[in-house]
């Protein structure tokens, strides 16, 4: 978590929690400084991995098991 | 005027926040107005109420978890938790009648709360519709949710100014085999001794009351434990004590009562501190960490709390508009608290000025 599950957050939230975690982190760190990019992902990332095709809970490539709850 | 509207579904929700949002308008969350009291009046032009979207949405006793709408009482709550021997083990204050949702919105935990955790702590997930009427999913069933920030546990003590709570998934835990209270003749000094004594061992306590003299302590676990201990503690058996702790909680017990020109204080502190002769009292609970003090209306020009040690907050018996500020204006995490409140709430819809001082 941090780096190798981001892309998984953007298909376990959408778009209203991935803004409110990202209001959460300007909070904390109004400059953006502390380990950017990391922890949540931006909603660009999330656009472009968007554009990757999704069937049956899986991403393209080997042992991406989505998570949802 | 304030235009009152009953909550009937998320979709509702949404639309109404949207609404307010676009007539520049602002909105305050209210359950069953059993808190209305605490914290600082709101003056909103709408007034959405939670009591209708209510019902247990799941729940899974051998998973450890239930589900439940906002609006659900917390009796209600409570209920069907104790038919299947659980409970919600911070004890959240029921007062008149709270709500799920708004029990959570104010997070105020009950006697057992240093010793089975926080409501907050409880708190698994939420979904909130947020100051964009956007609704949004936090958390989940499990302990272990590390995708995202616990934005579920921001919103517990979060007064309705972070978005509308529309659904809560508690930890649940299992009630006590065996529980029993004894009462002893103890100072608060030799109580905040005794207390630290119990921290620093593996002790069934589940949570204690001290007032005019007298220390309560409930112990409660499994049988050959609470004998054992209880027996090792002496002191009087209390009967009924069931009911006494529900008074604790919900502070009907007439040690609660506010003597005549006085304002009852609420201190949430460092359990070692020192007590000062000055400013004793009357109720102590957490082990030294609440302590419920009728004082003066402005006691916080006079009562200097060390630096870091803890806060005072107003509880009862202010007229409206006298009372002080929710938070002192020396709170540490006052600025942060600001600034994630106007970060989550954009068009400052909620109104804030239930916990930060107007203008501040």
């Amino acid at each position: 978590m941090g780096v190798e599950k981001l892309n998984q957050m953007c298909v376990q939230f959408g778009r209203p929690e991935l803004l409110t975690f990202q209001a959460v982190k300007r909070a904390f760190d109004p400059a953006g400084v502390l380990n950017p990019g990391k922890a949540v992902p931006s909603l660009q990332r999330c656009a472009e991995l968007g554009a990757m095709h999704v069937r049956g809970g899986r991403l393209p490539g080997p042992a991406r098991v989505l998570i949802c709850d | 005027m304030t235009e009152t509207i009953f909550a009937e579904s998320r979709e509702h929700i949404s639309e109404l926040l949207r609404e307010t949002a676009q007539r520049g308008e602002r909105l305050a969350v209210t359950g069953n107005a059993s808190k209305d009291w605490l914290a600082n009046p709101v003056f909103p032009d709408r007034l959405l109420v939670m009591q209708k979207f209510s019902g247990i949405e799941h729940y899974e006793p051998s998973e450890l978890c239930i589900r439940v709408r906002a609006g659900t009482p917390l009796r209600e709550l409570q209920e069907a938790l104790a038919a299947e021997g659980q409970q919600l083990a911070a004890e959240p204050p029921d007062f008149s009648g709270a709500t799920v949702g708004g029990a959570v919105a104010a997070g105020l935990s009950g006697p057992g709360r240093p010793y089975a955790g926080a409501l907050r702590d409880q708190v698994l997930g939420a979904q909130r519709v947020d100051g964009l009427g956007q609704p949004g999913r936090f958390g989940g069933e499990v302990m272990k949710n590390v995708a995202g920030y616990d934005v579920s546990r921001l919103m517990a003590g979060s007064f309705g100014t972070l978005g509308v709570l529309t659904t809560v998934s508690f930890k649940v835990l299992p009630l006590p085999e065996c529980s029993e209270t004894r009462v002893l003749a103890v100072t608060p000094e030799a109580m905040q001794a005794e207390c630290t004594r119990w921290r620093q061992k593996y002790v069934p306590v589940s949570a204690t009351c001290w007032h005019a003299g007298l220390l309560h302590v409930r112990v409660s676990g499994a049988e050959p434990a609470v004998r054992a201990f209880a027996g090792e503690l002496g002191g009087e058996l209390m009967p009924d004590a069931a009911d006494f702790w529900c008074s604790v909680r919900d502070q009907t017990h007439e040690m609660f009562a506010i003597p005549e020109g006085s304002c009852l204080w609420r201190l949430a502190v460092n359990p070692l501190l020192p007590f000062d002769p000055a400013f004793m009292p009357k109720v102590i609970e957490w082990g030294g960490a609440e302590r419920w003090l009728p004082g003066p209306s402005d006691l916080r020009q006079t009562m200097q709390l060390p630096a870091a040690s803890g806060h005072l907050s107003p509880w009862r018996g202010w007229p409206a508009d006298e009372k002080p500020d929710w938070l002192d204006s020396g709170f540490g995490a006052l600025p942060l608290m600001r600034t994630l409140q106007r970060e989550l709430d954009p068009h400052q819809i909620f109104c804030s000025e239930r916990i930060f001082a107007e203008g501040g």
